[in-house]
């Protein structure tokens, strides 16, 4: 199986404390279930010079391991909007192929615009954490709606709403018209039938395989997709294809 | 592979494939499964779980594929009646509780005369735990998880009594059973003995046991000789669990003791 994971965070934020073992482990774990890239995704700090070295870290991953790490970078929404340009420029120019959103600010927040058109102006996509959640919400956590939102405020920013699960139904058809957003597989366990909503809603060119490995499993999450009811096409799409178009690997 | 954790019927509150006896066979044959325990899935919201266990043991019960396995509500006063008719209508090696949606505490006394009868006749006794991840439940069903503490309690105060859990989600969860050492970092660690001391009587299923490299980390968590390999289907796709044991660095020993031994020992089924 050939496979690209978009959704696989860092865990290397400071240069001096390279975590040896969990690196070789992420490599070795993925490549065990025919996971042959992934795309590492660099978590927030409010504060630019901590956020620029974590950013520091998921590029020198990229350099030593230029076939298998692929990198998005963390933009503070909080930070000076000189600075997020200043910092996607520099990221972009490196190599980093996309830009990740977490639950410092609701994606409704306008703050988030200068990241926005950042990605825009690079041409590289926003994967933005989003979950509609019963129990156990952040204060700022994006919802389906709240990625809607941004993708018309942006309509020429590529948009991948994480957490197919997460979002559920709702979170589909909040999305399902806006053509500049993507869906990728993860969130949570693997609930049957939701993979294939999003292919009937959203169509097979607009859902990626991700997995939130360290906290999830790479192997059972690329199950619900190889597991799922759909044609062998439609799974290449899903397991590799999208995201190598969307990352303009291909 | 023996799947310990089958549901068969309608799930009230999200479209499940394979709603009946002979698509879900065709469902798990396909992922490489020869045998299966099952329980009705409508026994989770009907008042009476008897009247889902009425409507499909007979049919697991015919199967050569399935085992069947009822589900009880320890507090309803009929329960003994219906755990008898259970056992003498469709033979089944376990009883399954759903406390969660059922409304009580394991320490219910319905729950002690139950496992006391099961015990005495040597019928295994499943606790599910949770069913669905809490944070996108129904809302006017948001029912919470049973934590793992309560049913080691229950194994310990029914010795004789083999119990099943079902839906363990994270190592942490397996705090009450800690002996030595941590959970945190646990990927890092070598292999070694097992970090908790589980009671005798008490088996772990696997269907939400997930972090990163699961099996291999249930292992280091948990005697492997007391772990089960569930699918949870059809609330899951089937193939995650399978790929999440068969794509694991643990040894082939510990894959074939949880996909196919453990289960067949526990309810004494042959291949």
């Amino acid at each position: 199986m050939n496979a690209i994971d978009i959704h696989v965070h860092s865990r290397w934020s400071k240069l001096e404390q390279r975590p040896d073992y969990r690196i070789d482990r992420t490599k070795s774990l993925a490549r065990q279930s025919g996971i042959d890239k992934v795309l590492i995704l660099t978590s927030g700090y409010k504060d630019p010079e901590a956020l620029r070295q974590y950013n520091n870290c998921t590029l020198r991953l990229m350099e030593e391991y230029p076939d298998f790490f692929l990198g998005a970078m963390y933009l503070s929404p909080n930070q000076d909007p000189a600075f997020i340009r200043e910092e996607a420029s520099r990221c972009v120019e490196s190599g980093m192929v996309a830009i990740k959103q977490g639950i410092e600010l609701n994606a409704r927040d306008k703050r988030i615009d200068t990241i926005a058109e950042a990605a825009a102006e690079l041409d590289v996509p926003i994967l933005f954490h989003a979950w509609y959640k019963m129990v156990q919400k952040f204060p700022e956590e994006s919802d389906g709606s709240d990625i809607a939102d941004l993708a018309r405020r942006h309509p020429d920013t590529r948009i991948i709403m994480a957490h197919l699960t997460g979002v559920g139904r709702r979170g589909v058809q909040d999305v399902e018209d806006l053509p500049n957003v993507w869906v990728d597989t993860c969130g949570g366990w693997y609930d049957t039938e939701m993979v294939e909503y999003a292919v009937r809603h959203m169509g097979a060119d607009r859902v990626i395989y991700g997995s939130d490995y360290p906290g999830r499993d790479f192997a059972p999450q690329l199950g619900r997709v190889a597991g799922a009811g759909l044609s062998d096409e439609d799974k290449e799409k899903i397991l590799w294809r999208n995201a190598a178009l969307l990352l303009k690997l291909i | 592979m023996f799947d310990i954790n089958v549901g068969c019927g309608i799930w009230p509150f999200r479209p499940t494939p394979s709603g009946d006896v002979a698509s879900m066979e065709a469902l798990l044959r396909a992922e490489g499964i020869t045998q299966a325990c099952a329980y009705p899935l409508e026994a989770y919201l009907w008042p009476d779980p008897q009247e889902a266990n009425e409507l499909r043991l007979p049919e697991l019960a015919e199967s050569s594929f399935f085992v069947p396995s009822a589900v009880l509500n320890p507090t309803l006063p009929g329960c003994l009646k219906s755990y008898e008719q259970c056992r003498r209508e469709w033979e089944v090696p376990m009883i399954r509780l759903l406390p969660g949606y059922h409304l009580y505490e394991l320490d219910h006394p319905g729950v002690d005369a139950l496992a006391k009868k099961a015990a005495q006749d040597k019928v295994v006794l499943g606790i599910h735990l949770r069913a669905e991840d809490e944070r996108m439940q129904n809302p006017i069903a948001m029912v919470p998880f049973v934590p793992l503490k309560n049913a080691v309690a229950l194994a310990k105060r029914h010795p004789a009594l083999q119990v099943v859990v079902f839906g363990v989600g994270r190592p942490g969860e397996a705090g009450c059973l800690l002996v030595e050492g941590a959970l945190r970092h646990l990927a890092e660690q070598p292999d070694s003995r097992p970090r908790t001391s589980v009671p005798e009587n008490l088996w772990i299923e696997l269907s939400f046991f997930e972090f990163e490299s699961s099996f291999a980390n249930a292992v280091k968590v948990f005697p492997v000789e007391r772990l089960l390999f569930g699918t949870h289907a059809p609330l899951f796709y089937p193939r995650c669990n399978v790929l999440k044991i068969r794509n694991s660095e643990a040894s082939a020993s510990a894959k074939k003791a949880v996909l196919v031994e453990n289960a067949m020992r526990l309810l004494e089924v042959s291949a």
